[in-house]
């Protein structure tokens, strides 16, 4: 897996989906949230499509929260899509995964 | 049987953590297994933190990290954590508020076995932080 945040924002019908690959963390997390804030902005529902992210910490975590935070505050709806495992692993540690809306991959059964 | 020991320095900037995590984990994968990476993201953020809060009173401006591997036990040193006086301040955060930050001191509780921090001899005033991860039973030579 790549180390090196790369995020690609695109419309899929009413949603505004951003794919993320690599390590989030604090160096990288702003950028993340820049790209949820464009999204909020511009469709009714986010995407966070978390099936490419080799490593997520608490930085990152605290950027979905935002995400989310920031959704509610618009009448908007926040999805996280796909979690890897580690980002899984991490959303249990914080006891955050009941919180967020998890959404399977779009080709898995949901 | 005296334990390996391994130490990196690193200045303390949020773009060297990757290098420190690279580190742990390259020793982390033999001595813990699958455990060893969530012990990276408990070095992590811990490393994070000294990026994010540590002040010059602790007169040290790099992440200075020692790891040293027994057979039952992984043992980490960091040093210059922080200083004397913050660590008050320091605990895990309500995890009921929503609200972003703070995940940090949380998630190094839930992973490490032990936390201590001890002072740094060659800095008044400053400590370093010591945590420890029992080796798996199953990972044990």
């Amino acid at each position: 897996m790549t180390t090196r945040l790369q995020l690609t924002g695109g419309t899929e019908g009413h949603d505004h989906v951003v794919m993320v690959r690599g390590e989030v963390d604090m160096e990288s997390a702003p950028r993340l949230l820049d790209e949820i804030q464009h999204g909020l902005k511009h469709a009714s529902r986010a995407v966070v499509d978390l099936a490419g992210v080799s490593y997520i910490d608490s930085s990152g975590i605290a950027v979905l929260v935002q995400g989310l935070k920031s959704a509610m505050k618009r009448g908007k709806e926040f999805v996280l899509r796909a979690p890897s495992a580690q980002v899984a692993a991490v959303l249990k540690l914080a006891q955050l995964q009941q919180l967020f809306k998890i959404e399977p991959a779009p080709d898995q059964p949901r | 049987m005296s334990p390996r020991v391994y130490q990196l320095k690193v200045p303390a900037e949020a773009g060297c953590l990757k290098a420190v995590r690279a580190f742990v984990a390259s020793i982390l994968e033999s001595a813990l297994g699958a455990e060893g990476q969530m012990v990276v993201l408990a070095l992590d953020e811990a490393c994070a933190n000294i990026v994010k809060h540590r002040t010059p009173r602790v007169g040290c401006e790099d992440i200075e990290v020692r790891v040293e591997v027994e057979p039952e036990l992984v043992r980490f040193r960091i040093g210059a954590f922080c200083a004397q006086e913050d660590l008050p301040r320091i605990r895990p955060r309500d995890l009921a508020e929503l609200r972003p930050g703070g995940l940090g001191t949380h998630f190094i509780g839930q992973i490490m076995d032990r936390i201590e921090y001890e002072a740094e001899p060659d800095r008044p005033g400053a400590m370093a932080l010591v945590l420890e991860k029992r080796v798996p039973k199953e990972q044990r030579p």
